[in-house]
């Protein structure tokens, strides 16, 4: 297919991934910060730190900032508005490609966006507010699943979301603090999407090594690194045509070499190299898996 | 005369850009009074040539440099032959021969206005004071009189006008370069009725005087019936004769441009010529005539 | 019960649906009974349906420029127009006959020009036409195809005759509206398709992309044919789209091709894809920014040199605009016969050329009962409708032609046909056109029976332009 119709899709699909993530950081770190309100600076900030955003330097850090500047922010390509925005421009363009439930939702996400503000979602509206981005988010990697054929098009949604959905777990893993308590490891859980699914598979008493080994290793959860970085590393094969295990571009290298650090690391090797290195770590490997994609079927200078 | 010529065009990008497409008007043309007997051109990046001739019958070369590079340097070099022997008038013409010429239908583009040669009040103005050639005026003369009202009239400042410098502006500042001031004798010539065509090319300068010489030339010629396309250059106020040698013809400037081409990336970029004309001596010309009558 | 044809009162104009007597003519009659059975409520409730159908379409003919996503759909009107089989048969055959005379007009202005040395066509409208593409000279395309699409559009004066309005030799868009309005009119209203069998129009889209793949270069053997839009944000998007789904081609944008080594090659995730048939509906001026405008993004650097050494099909080619330009237009029926050396099948309308001295003083003295359109214009723009102006309009056209004569022409006001359109309260006489659509195949020219009836909806308007307030019809060409 065309290089500027996968490149949309896979923006489409990395943006809307992003906007959904970061829409459940915000509510549930202001959830969260109400119990406990003496640690709340902190956690704002490593919200800014998930979002790559710079956080406002002369005021407070705290719910309306983040709603401000993360939620709306417009000086940034990285706010959840500004993911919407790129993420349906993007789709406008490979509107073809898409089908009518796929193109509703993406469209819908943007209109319901953009009719809000800050001033409109007000001090008790966010919630419901940011669990309405994040529903059609959710819906729209659904419509895409049980939509559209799932032939090169479905591969480069897929290849976009996994990869943004592993970049972001990665980002919230760094933005953990050494001594970090279980009431943190609780709220990344939940950032994560992970409180249940981790509370089924441990059952025991609470342990941040499990916590980061399960959101980094499990190979059935599928927010954790390793899950993400097999959906990633099959899409790629599956657009290349080379079997799994071996590798037809620099993108599978670089997509098998993370995947297989994760496949053979246990959860003492991670609490060795310690939560943010590692996570520090795969964030770089995952931008330049990035750059390789692009490279590879994206690239901005035609093949000499 | 026989000349050796070099002319080296270098863009510079501070930023790498991609898919450089170029068209290069540099090579001689060959004809009755001037015969271009070898033609090298080479860029770097290294590039595949491509060759037309266009429809003023000029060699025109193009070429493509896809991948990421910071500079273009394209690279003329060529041996021309003149035989047009020294300036001379031609004889004169009365006007109303050029009108009855059967040929000049065909040339609809060259007494009307193009991209760079555009009609305006300061034109009427400065063509009312040099009169308009009338049934029995001589056309040659007239000729040479617009070409001197604008060697007299003009002072030739490099810098003083970009590439595009309009007609109007450069009638309004009564300054410019040696392509302003083609334009500006072609307007007159063609507000008078007269088909005129811009001439790209290269002037040697025997002298420290002539004007123009460190870079490409230009000037005019305008189709004087029966005695054909006679040059003039408006620079120097001279006939051309055998110290010039022509390379390409059009409308303006714009069809016959010695380098100009496209490029994805950003657009700042920086251009320097350098252009060097050498007359081989007699005892060089002896060799290089020898050489080829081996061949 | 009333019905909905009771209140149908005949226009002052050529009535395609009645006849002097107001008697339905013949290849109506089938209709006029269908109409008569069904009543102006049951009527209604149709338009309705038809809307909704339209509706839910109107997904794919979303306007981006606009914020919502909305649509803009031309309005669609029920009553089919009806052409039988005589009267298309003259049509093909003077739309053909047109074609290859413009074709072989543009061979020869880009090549010898024999017409303009026997000055049987002024040298002064070719050159002066904004259109001439100069870099085209002694470029020749392959096959020597130049208008491989063209739209010519029809009007019927007061007696019925077919005249030929205008020439589209560009990019003529609108037939995804024929294709559309077919399908959308059986779904919606199959019963008034009862006593009739009109030809089928939905395979335009493979005879024109078998007309793309006749003109590719001979030196080919498996062409890959492209569509070049310019975009989203283009009018037409939605026809682009179509026609590149149901062709089964690449729907590309400038951005997609590059040029190396004179070959145009897509950017696909499997690298390069060489294109050997552009089917583009990018204006010549934008095609490639290293011959004509230098700011365009929406062709590609180089493609020229690809198409001047023949290695790509621009279709149409580059340069056809000095065909469909108005000020050459009179001179149409000319090239009919110098080329082809036969009569005209269509007539022009009659039509003064401004700059010539003794018809623009004639147009001058005449404004008020003539139309006046500038040459350069196409959508209904810029027109003067003498009958209709103000004296201030008059006077500003007036000025205008003394000062750019070249840019006008002026024509008889010419009362389009009128046919049965739905109203607000039943059905009235509105004024339409026809535009048939020509394909080039080597030196055939396939007229599908697959073309655009336009109709202007509001009363007494003669101008049909989707920008002005016109609408379409479903047109169906009866076989014999």
């Amino acid at each position: 297919m065309l290089s500027r119709v996968a490149e949309s899709l896979f923006w489409t699909a990395r943006n809307v991934e992003r906007a959904e993530d970061l829409a459940r950081l915000i509510d549930v770190t202001a959830t969260r910060s109400v119990d406990r309100a003496v640690d709340a600076d902190r956690r704002w900030r490593s919200a800014f730190g998930v979002a790559g955003i710079e956080p406002p330097f002369d005021r407070r850090v705290d719910r309306a900032s983040a709603v401000e500047h993360i939620v709306f922010g417009v000086e940034t390509q990285l706010s959840i508005a500004a993911c919407v925005r790129i993420a349906r421009r993007n789709a406008i363009g490979v509107r073809a490609e898409l089908t009518t439930e796929v193109w509703e939702c993406i469209n819908g996400l943007y209109l319901f966006v953009e009719a809000h503000s800050p001033r409109a979602v007000g001090p008790d509206g966010a919630s419901t507010f940011l669990r309405s981005i994040r529903d059609t988010a959710q819906a729209f990697g659904g419509l895409c699943d049980a939509t559209l054929a799932h032939d090169d098009a479905w591969e480069f949604l897929r290849l976009g979301r996994f990869l943004e959905r592993a970049a972001m777990t990665a980002r919230v893993l760094r933005e953990i603090e050494p001594d970090a308590g279980p009431h943190v490891w609780e709220l990344v859980l939940e950032v994560c999407c992970a409180s249940g699914p981790f509370a089924r598979a441990r059952q025991q008493s609470f342990e941040p090594n499990e916590a980061l080994a399960f959101l980094a290793l499990s190979a059935t959860f599928p927010r954790s690194l390793r899950f993400c970085l097999h959906e990633v590393d099959h899409a790629l094969h599956r657009l290349s045509g080379a079997p799994v295990g071996t590798f037809a571009d620099g993108a599978e290298r670089t997509s098998g070499r993370i995947a297989a650090s994760l496949d053979f690391a246990g959860a003492n090797d991670l609490a060795r190299e310690g939560t943010a290195n590692f996570a520090a770590r795969i964030a770089r490997s995952l931008d330049d898996l990035g750059s390789a994609v692009t490279e590879v079927y994206f690239p901005r200078v035609p093949v000499g | 005369m026989r000349y050796t010529i070099a002319h080296r065009t270098r863009y510079r990008y501070p930023v790498p850009v991609h898919e450089s497409h170029t068209i290069a008007h540099l090579q001689p043309r060959s004809d009755l009074a001037q015969y271009c007997t070898r033609f090298e051109l080479s860029v770097s990046p290294r590039a595949r040539l491509y060759a037309y001739a266009d429809r003023y019958g000029n060699d025109v070369h193009h070429f493509a440099v896809l991948p990421e590079h910071d500079t273009l340097e394209v690279v003329a070099r060529s041996q021309v032959v003149v035989v047009r022997g020294a300036a001379a008038a031609p004889a004169a013409l009365p006007r109303e021969l050029i009108d009855d010429d059967p040929a000049l239908d065909e040339l609809w583009d060259y007494v009307h206005e193009s991209r760079y040669v555009r009609f305006c009040e300061e034109l009427d103005a400065l063509l009312s004071s040099i009169g308009i050639p009338g049934r029995g005026d001589d056309a040659v003369a007239w000729f040479r009189t617009a070409a001197q009202a604008i060697h007299d009239g003009f002072v030739y400042e490099s810098g003083t006008t970009s590439v595009h410098a309009t007609v109007e502006e450069s009638i309004a500042l009564r300054r410019g370069v040696c392509q302003d001031f083609a334009h500006v004798l072609i307007a007159l010539c063609r507000r008078a009725g007269i088909p005129a065509r811009y001439v790209s090319g290269y002037i040697h300068s025997g002298s420290g005087e002539t004007l123009g010489a460190e870079a490409s030339h230009a000037w005019a010629e305008a189709y004087l019936g029966p005695r054909g396309w006679i040059g003039i250059d408006p620079t120097n106020d001279t006939w051309i004769d055998e110290q010039f040698v022509r390379v390409a013809t059009g409308r303006d400037y714009r069809d016959v441009a010695p380098v100009r081409g496209v490029y994805t990336g950003p657009s700042s970029s920086t251009m320097s010529v350098d252009v060097a004309v050498e007359a081989l001596s007699p005892a060089q010309q002896a060799h290089t005539f020898a050489e080829q009558q081996q061949q | 019960m009333r019905s909905i044809l009771d209140r149908y009162a005949p226009a002052p104009a050529y009535d395609e649906f009645a006849d002097a007597l107001g008697r339905p003519r013949a290849h109506y009659a089938a209709l006029a009974a269908t109409l008569d059975g069904i009543s102006w409520a049951d009527f209604r409730h149709r338009v309705t349906t038809v809307n909704t159908v339209l509706l839910q379409r109107g997904v794919t003919f979303t306007v981006y420029a606009d914020a919502r996503g909305t649509e803009r759909i031309l309005p669609f009107d029920l009553i089919p127009r009806i052409i039988a089989a005589h009267d298309w048969d003259r049509i093909a055959r003077g739309v053909a006959q047109r074609v290859r005379a413009l074709n072989a007009f543009l061979l020869d202005v880009y090549g010898e020009g024999r017409i303009l040395r026997d000055r049987v066509v002024p040298r002064e409208l070719v050159f002066s036409s904004p259109h001439y593409e100069r870099e085209a000279i002694g470029v020749r395309p392959p096959r020597d195809v130049y208008v491989h699409v063209s739209g010519i559009d029809l009007i019927r004066d007061a007696d019925g005759a077919f005249l030929v309005l205008e020439d589209n030799a560009r990019t003529p868009s609108g037939i995804s509206y024929v294709l559309e309005n077919r399908d959308v009119l059986k779904r919606a209203f199959p019963r008034l398709f009862d006593g009739y069998d009109p030809r089928p129009v939905d395979d335009y889209p493979l005879r024109l992309r078998d007309a793309l793949l006749a003109a590719a270069p001979p030196q080919v053997t498996e062409p890959t044919i492209a569509l070049l839009t310019p975009g989203i944000h283009n009018s037409a998007y939605f026809e682009h789209t179509l026609l590149a789904r149901r062709m089964g081609v690449e729907l590309v944008e400038g951005n997609d091709l590059f040029v190396r080594d004179n070959v145009v090659y897509a950017k696909t995730t499997r690298g390069p894809q060489r294109i050997d048939v552009l089917y583009r509906r990018v204006d010549d001026d934008f095609m490639d920014p290293l011959y004509f405008r230098a700011d365009s993004t929406l062709g590609a650097a180089g493609i020229f040199n690809a198409y001047r050494a023949g290695n790509v099909t621009l279709a149409n080619a580059i340069g056809t605009g000095v065909a469909d330009d108005k000020a050459v237009y009179p001179y149409v029926p000319a090239m009919i016969r110098y080329y082809l050396g036969e009569e005209p099948a269509l007539q022009n309308v009659p039509t003064f050329d401004c700059s010539d001295d003794v018809q623009r003083a004639h147009v001058l003295a005449r404004l008020p009962e003539l139309v006046v359109k500038r040459t350069t214009a196409s959508g209904g723009y810029g027109m003067l409708m003498g009958p209709a102006s103000t004296t201030a309009e008059r006077a500003a056209f007036a000025d205008a032609i003394r000062a750019r004569p070249r840019e006008f022409i002026a024509q008889p006001v010419v009362t389009l046909s009128a046919h049965p359109t739905v109203v607000e309260d039943g059905l009235a006489p509105r004024h339409i056109d026809l535009r048939p659509f020509a394909l080039l195949v080597g030196d055939h020219v396939d007229v599908p029976p697959a073309a655009l009836t336009r109709v202007a909806l509001r009363e007494g308007s003669l101008v049909v332009n989707s920008s002005q307030g016109g609408g379409s019809k479903d047109t169906w060409v009866l076989a014999d």
